[in-house]
């Protein structure tokens, strides 16, 4: 190969520089693409504020024996004739139960809205139920147990037309005595499915499932006691772990690891003390890939 | 110039493909050989463009000193005049009439069939070097298409393999981590697909443009061989 530049080799050589730099400009000069605008942030909230209210068991909420046979003249001022289980108290502490239409302002009072409700004529359309919740519950958990109370205790209006000592002494029936439903002692399911949701919401942040090859099947399941102060009792441990598999088995031991540092940094916890019961011993909690999203 | 391409650098992070923070960004090797592909591509259009001129030229010189060849009187004076300058068809006629002189020179009697002979071998050598000095980058053209994918898939390899060691090292694997590494691994197959692929085009045009141009010569150096054989039976 010649070492000399031919003299129509040293055009050629200043075009292609040319065309070079050219293309080097042109994408280097390229504007940068307009970024996506971010979609409107949707905060969503699962069923937490939903399973609010504390399950006693209601001797009451059975249907009263209607079909009685009618005994006598009918007293005329009864309006309701069906039975209905759950009437509205008439001293509620709690108003009709609606406060829940925005679930978001229930993990945290919305900060915005507050401020300035009135200064700006288009605020957030939830401006509104946000501050009116506020004022109502803030917290889900205080609030089944309000509504928990607020369940009425007496009769159910408007059982039956037989005299209230109809079924005098027999169970299920209303026997007009003077006991009154009891405390809840046993959380219903409503009101652990929220404590496992606060727990969760709790343990989320602290929660990171090792990295590594398929880590994701991985399910840790940890048992730990609590004080009532919300501290970890003892030392979480291990129930079962499930998911291993020939490429995660190195990882296994650092996921049940992880798992059991979450709940230590997670410590202490904030629950209702007054559900003291249903918290102190967690005997399943999940850890997996899911949890960590 | 200074604001658009200043503010460029300065935001610096990936929001876009920049090919200057690829390269930046990438590891040495893979800067060497995106470098060394950089370099083939300008040679390899300057190849291209000097190519094309050359050959326009050429082509033009030929058309005009054969076209005054067929209506010269005197060859010997038109060649003196004429042909000097960079004309593959003057060479031609000054190789044959080189021969020419050479053999009727030589004896009292003239061998004819030799002299054909010679002739003919005589225009044959000049046409075969004005192809070959012709297409004697094209060589390089050829090289660098079907090599330059190599390398850059070489490049590229090398940098995966770096970007997955470094991976290793972070214990992370997101996509945010992987990606970029990658993406400039890539850049590296893309700089030897852009340098050869015009070169395999161009390879292929010109092989056949210097054909055509050797085929084109060769008939002149025949029509020549055929006048001049009948000029040496009138010897």
């Amino acid at each position: 190969m010649a070492t000399v530049l031919r003299p129509e080799e040293r055009y050629g050589l200043l075009a292609a520089l040319a065309l070079h730099a050219a293309l080097a400009a042109a994408l280097l000069l390229r504007p940068a693409p307009r970024p996506l605008p971010l979609p409107e942030r949707i905060e969503v909230s699962l069923s937490d504020n939903v399973a609010l209210t504390s399950t006693a068991p209601q001797p009451q909420a059975k249907a009263a024996p209607d079909a009685a046979p009618l005994l006598g003249e009918p007293p005329p001022p009864q309006p309701q004739p069906v039975a209905k289980p759950v009437p509205q108290p008439k001293a509620a502490p709690v108003p009709v139960p609606v406060p829940l239409p925005k679930p978001k302002a229930v993990v945290k009072p919305e900060p915005k809205a507050q401020p300035a409700p009135e200064a700006k004529p288009k605020a957030r359309p939830d401006a509104k139920p946000a501050k009116a919740h506020d004022r109502a519950v803030p917290d889900p958990i205080a609030d089944a147990l309000a509504r928990a109370k607020a369940r009425p205790t007496g009769k159910p209006a408007g059982a039956s037309r037989i005299g209230p000592d109809f079924l005098k002494g027999m169970p299920g029936g209303q026997a007009g005595g003077k006991a009154a439903t009891p405390g809840a002692k046993v959380a219903g399911p409503e009101v652990k499915a929220a404590l496992e949701a606060s727990l969760s919401r709790q343990i989320k942040p602290h929660w990171r499932v090792p990295i590594g090859l398929e880590t994701d099947e991985l399910v840790t399941v940890l048992t730990f006691d609590l004080n009532r102060d919300g501290t970890l009792s003892g030392a979480p441990h291990v129930l079962t772990q499930t998911g291993i598999t020939d490429s995660n088995r190195a990882q296994a031991a650092r996921h049940a690891e992880q798992a059991i540092r979450a709940v230590r940094l997670a410590a202490p916890f904030l629950l209702p003390p007054q559900y003291y019961d249903a918290w102190k011993h967690v005997g399943r909690f999940r850890f997996d890939r899911k949890l960590s999203q | 110039m200074t604001s658009p391409a200043l503010s460029l650098l300065a935001a610096g992070t990936a929001a876009r493909l920049d090919p200057l923070h690829l390269f930046l960004d990438a590891d040495l090797l893979v800067q060497v050989v995106m470098a060394g592909l950089l370099l083939a591509s300008l040679w390899v259009w300057t190849i291209v463009f000097s190519f094309a001129l050359r050959l326009r030229k050429l082509r033009k010189r030929c058309d005009v000193y054969e076209g005054e060849f067929w209506q010269a009187r005197d060859l010997d004076a038109f060649q003196s005049e004429h042909g000097q300058g960079d004309v593959p068809s003057a060479r031609v006629v000054t190789a044959a009439l080189g021969e020419w002189r050479r053999s009727l020179a030589a004896g009292k009697s003239v061998d004819r069939e030799g002299a054909r002979a010679r002739l003919a071998s005589a225009m044959e050598v000049v046409v075969a070097q004005e192809a070959e000095g012709l297409g004697e980058r094209l060589t390089f053209l050829a090289t660098v298409g079907s090599v330059a994918p190599f390398i850059g898939l070489f490049g590229t390899v090398w940098g995966i393999m770096s970007s997955f060691f470094q991976i290793g090292q972070e214990q992370n694997s997101s996509l945010a981590v992987v990606a970029p590494g990658i993406a400039e691994a890539l850049a590296a197959t893309a700089v030897g697909l852009f340098a050869a692929i015009p070169a395999v085009i161009a390879y292929n045009r010109f092989a056949a443009a210097v054909d055509r141009f050797e085929a084109r010569l060769q008939r002149f150096a025949d029509r020549f061989h055929a006048s001049l054989s009948r000029e040496l039976d009138g010897k």
